[in-house]
Order: C-alpha cells, then structure tokens, then sequence
C-alpha cells in the first residue's frame, strides 16, 4: 500500500522535478563510485579533490547529501499533504546548495588538471541546473511558509 | 605520480574566486527563489493551493460557521411552520364565531318577527 502511494507520488510529480532527481541520481552513483571502488580519486580528474580531502570524505559527504535529497524528494511528492512535507523543500534547497559544491569542485577539478573536456561541461551543467533548482526549491519552500502561515495544517 | 597533470594549472587564485563565486551565486539564487520569486502579491493569494485549500484553516472555521447558519435555518424554518399553524388555528376558530354569530343574528330576526307589533 504504502509501496503504491510512494510510486504514485513520485510518478505524479516527476514530470516537474526532474532534474532534481536525476541530479540527485548522479550525485549518488558518483557517491558510491568514489565510496567503494579502491583508488577512485587516484585518478587523473580528480587530483585536486583528493589534495583537499581523502576519498572516504568525499564519497560519504556526498553520499548523505544524494541520500537526504532523493528522501526529500520522496516526502514532498508523495505526503504532500501531511506535516511530514512541511520542511521538504526547505531541505530540498538545501540539499540542492550542497550539490551545487560537489558539482563546482568537480568542474575545477576536472578544469585545473586539464583531464576531460567532457567531464568538465558535465559537472558545470549540472551546476547551471542546480542553480536553477534552488531557485525552484527556494520559492517552493517560500510557498509552503506562506501556506504554514496562513492556516494549513494548524 | 608520474604523468599524472599539474593540478596547479589553474591558478589557485582562479580557483578561489570561482570557488567562491559559484558558491556565492548559488547562496543568491536562494535569496531570490524565497524572497523574490516565492514572496505571495496582494493577488496571489490562492498560491497557497499548493495541496488543498479546503485544508487552510479560514475554510474549515467557513464551512463550520455555514454548518451553524444551516442549523439556524432549520430552526427558523421549523418556527415558521409552527406560527404558519397557529394562524391556521385562528382563522378557523374565527370563521366558526362568524357562523354563529350569523346563526345567532337570523334566530333574533325569528323572534322579532313572531312578537306581537304595537299599535
């Protein structure tokens, strides 16, 4: 039951956060590579991010943020009319502000070792996009004040 | 690590600067989706549809003040009736003094017409 509601949200509100949960998405794949595969920040790309910080830091830093985004992401479209969906957005944007340090860190890294120009457009986009998120999160959470305060819920 | 690329390519000033500029233009695009794009105008009252407006809370007191005016309604309704009754009661009660008021009035005619004249 609770499995239907979950896919029925999710499915109701992809259309419109898209790009938050395939960011949210790449954020944990990359997560979990830098987390499990040995030597992962070893590699060429990656040399200023393992200069400022070991890979279990890194890998697990962004494992929580992916984690609690993608957990957000799931509250606010499927309990969105309980008070479990209260602060979602507000940790949506927050989550999403977080992300945007990961995509710029790789971007420079990528950038300052001169690997990948693929890589590089990659994690620079998506920083781009998670610009936009916040700004779609931010106003969402403004709204879900803004709804707090006028009564809902109360 | 040999072959591995000078990381230092990049100035670390350079690096700094959009460092902290990426950092600070993702702090701003929050300062303008909650404080600029999200602030509700006079108009936009209705943005807080974002799940139900029956759920706000100047709704759910309406429809509990309409549940109390439709109960008053009732009321008044049935009060309305009972005076509607009353009437009813009081024209009948009044039609059957006029009859025997009528009844009464011809009974005298009678009388007088059988008493004896004088002169």
């Amino acid at each position: 039951m609770i499995l239907a509601r979950i896919a029925t949200g999710i499915t109701k509100h992809l259309p419109a956060r898209a790009s938050e949960w395939a960011l949210a998405l790449i954020l944990l794949i990359w997560a979990l590579n830098c987390s499990f595969t040995p030597g992962y920040l070893d590699r060429p790309a990656w040399q200023m991010l393992a200069a400022h910080g070991s890979q279990l830091l890194w890998g697990c830093a962004a494992l929580i943020v992916a984690v609690l985004r993608l957990l957000a992401l799931i509250i606010n479209g499927t309990f969105a009319d309980t008070a479990w969906s209260r602060r979602s957005p507000h940790v949506r944007a927050a989550m999403a502000f977080l992300s945007c340090f990961f995509w710029l860190s790789q971007a420079l890294s990528i950038w300052a070792t001169g690997t990948t120009a693929t890589g590089l457009s990659a994690s620079a986009v998506y920083f781009a996009l998670d610009i936009y998120n916040i700004v779609r999160t931010s106003t969402d959470a403004r709204h879900a004040d803004e709804a707090w305060k006028h009564g809902r819920n109360a | 690590m040999d072959g591995m690329p000078d990381v230092s390519s990049l100035p670390e000033w350079l690096r700094a600067i959009l460092y902290v500029g990426g950092l600070l233009g993702a702090a701003f695009a929050c300062f303008v989706g909650y404080f600029i794009k999200g602030k509700v105008q006079p108009t936009d009252d209705l943005v807080i549809t974002a799940a139900s407006i029956a759920d706000t809370k100047p709704v759910r007191d309406l429809v509990e003040e309409v549940r109390g005016l439709g109960a008053a309604f009732r009321a008044a309704a049935s009060a309305l009736e009972e005076i509607r009754d009353i009437m009813r009661d009081a024209a009948d009660e009044a039609e059957i003094e006029r009859r025997a008021d009528e009844r009464a009035e011809v009974k005298v005619q009678r009388i007088l017409k059988r008493l004896p004249r004088r002169g």
